[in-house]
């Protein structure tokens, strides 16, 4: 049973992930996070095993659909996503009875960013374009994780 | 389940202002000085004293990479990456701003210039 939740939620996942990838003139560090919406809904319904599978799994398609397995784009997109998830899980699981989806989808959203920033600098950028582009990409994070929570809201409320 | 609250709560508020205030630090925390700006290749790096106004070719890893710099502006005019989103990130003018192509191997970063910084190479 877990297992073909998992190929349903890991499929629409995907194609969100990869739909987004259509979207024309965005800069290469902004995405609208729109996967985040699933992570974000199996998390809120206290599916955490199945969060961080779906998480984990969609990285994983999206790389070899892309043909960029373990390329550096893939490794920030697994640090990112596992900071996220870990977070949303967290903030679900301890802290539901002060937090709305907008609160753990915008830090959920921040913790993405700053993974793929660590990774980034772990990697290859220099501390000064790690700390130039942080802020724009923490300004995307905020906007993008409104944006995830409203989704992942309207769905709960829908399915519930 | 999860009894995450479907309405706005003050501990969104908190989050979100924790967010702000972390952004505007970044932004704040930018060098006020002179400026440099630093070019890292596979082949080595290079620094500029700011503002100056040339056009820069550097043999990036997928081609030719051409920046202009117009007083504290860069700006990509040409490059042969894949799909050019280097290009795309716009003018780089503040310091701490960078623009990173990946395919190219190629990094642009302006530094502020610290009294007491040590240049790796200066080219005038």
């Amino acid at each position: 049973m877990l297992l073909k939740r998992l190929a349903v939620f890991t499929a629409i996942a995907s194609c969100l992930s990869l739909a987004e990838r259509a979207i024309p003139l965005l800069p290469p560090w902004f995405k609208p996070g729109l996967a985040n919406c699933v992570t974000l809904y199996l998390a809120a319904r206290g599916e955490y095993r199945l969060a961080f599978l779906v998480t984990v799994a969609r990285g994983f398609a999206a790389a070899l659909v892309f043909g960029g397995l373990f390329s550096p784009a893939h490794i920030f997109s697994l640090a990112g996503g596992l900071a996220s998830v870990l977070v949303c899980i967290a903030l679900c699981r301890f802290l539901s009875g002060c937090l709305s989806f907008y609160g753990v989808s915008v830090a959920s959203a921040i913790m993405h960013a700053a993974a793929q920033l660590c990774m980034a600098a772990l990697l290859f950028l220099s501390r000064e374009a790690v700390l130039g582009i942080a802020p724009f990409m923490f300004a995307a994070s905020v906007l993008t994780g409104l944006l995830s929570a409203a989704v992942a809201r309207r769905i709960y409320i829908q399915a519930e | 389940m999860s009894s995450l609250r479907s309405r706005f709560t003050f501990g969104d508020g908190a989050v979100i202002a924790l967010a702000l205030a972390l952004i505007l630090a970044l932004f704040t925390s930018g060098g006020q000085g002179r400026r440099r700006l630093e070019i890292r290749t596979p082949d080595g790096r290079w620094q500029y004293a700011l503002p100056a106004d040339r056009v820069l070719t550097f043999a990036g890893s997928a081609g030719p990479f051409i920046a202009a710099i117009n007083a504290y502006t860069i700006t990509i005019t040409e490059t042969h990456c894949p799909d050019g989103s280097c290009a795309r990130m716009g003018p780089l003018s503040r310091p701490g701003g960078s623009i990173i192509c990946i395919p190219q191997k190629i990094e642009l970063v302006i530094l502020a210039q610290d009294a007491d910084m040590e240049a790796d190479s200066v080219c005038y």
